[in-house]
């Protein structure tokens, strides 16, 4: 009877280290793969983030630029005159582009990049440069208004 | 008890034993095959737009030191 005891008292311990034993492995493996999936998440997002932070800085450095580029040329403000876009019969969407390029609003890298997506977009010069954050709205109207064209954004 | 009755709730034991521990092992592993699943979709979603992500960081960096040049060119 004893024997017998001791018998099933040993696989019941037994039983409890390898059901640990199997416990801790999967706890190991699990947290191996949670640290692999936040480890490329954390990635993206660094990479996501840093890109924001350059798109800013370009932004802002080619603001700079177009300043210096305008304050070289002796040009201190811009008139639809001075752009003949008033007389002009081009596409709506043109005058837009060039009187923001010239404004040293947006650079000419990001006027192309802008009607590149108009078509996918499906919407106007200034509902690109608005959707991809080029401008604000306030420059989108002080835009039209300069200009005297009719965009959605005037709907 | 005589020694056949001890021998039987031996093996019976054994056997409840046995089967607990198949159970949890096939627990374990089944979790660990749906994580794995999972992992691997978000590795596959994420890396390509981490090698785009990387590629356009490059091109934003030339891009600011041209910016720089000029800038300095004008200035």
């Amino acid at each position: 009877m004893f024997i017998f005891l001791l018998i099933l008292i040993v696989a019941a311990i037994g039983l409890v280290f390898l059901y640990r034993a199997i416990s801790m492995a999967h706890t190991l493996q699990m947290n191996t793969l949670e640290d692999q999936r936040q480890r490329i998440t954390n990635q993206y997002e660094f990479l996501r983030d840093q890109k924001q932070e350059l798109l800013r800085e370009v932004a802002r450095k080619e603001n700079e630029l177009a300043t210096l580029r305008n304050s070289q040329d002796g040009i201190k403000t811009i008139s639809t005159r001075d752009l003949n876009l008033a007389e002009s019969k081009d596409n709506p969407d043109d005058k837009v582009s060039r009187y923001l390029v010239r404004k040293g609003i947006i650079s000419l890298e990001q006027s192309e990049k802008v009607t590149g997506k108009m078509k996918t977009l499906h919407m106007d010069f200034l509902g690109v440069c608005l959707t991809l954050g080029y401008i604000d709205l306030d420059t989108a109207k002080a835009t039209l208004k300069a200009t005297k064209v009719d965009s959605k954004l005037t709907e | 008890m005589d020694n056949s009755t001890i021998y039987l709730i031996l093996a019976l034991s054994g056997f409840v034993f046995v089967v607990v521990l198949m159970i949890h092992q096939h627990n374990c592993s089944d979790m660990a095959r749906r994580k794995r699943g999972k992992v691997e979709a978000v590795t596959r979603k994420l890396q390509p737009r981490i090698e785009i992500l990387e590629k356009e960081i490059v091109d934003l960096k030339v891009k600011i030191e041209e910016i720089d040049e000029q800038i300095v060119t004008f200035q």
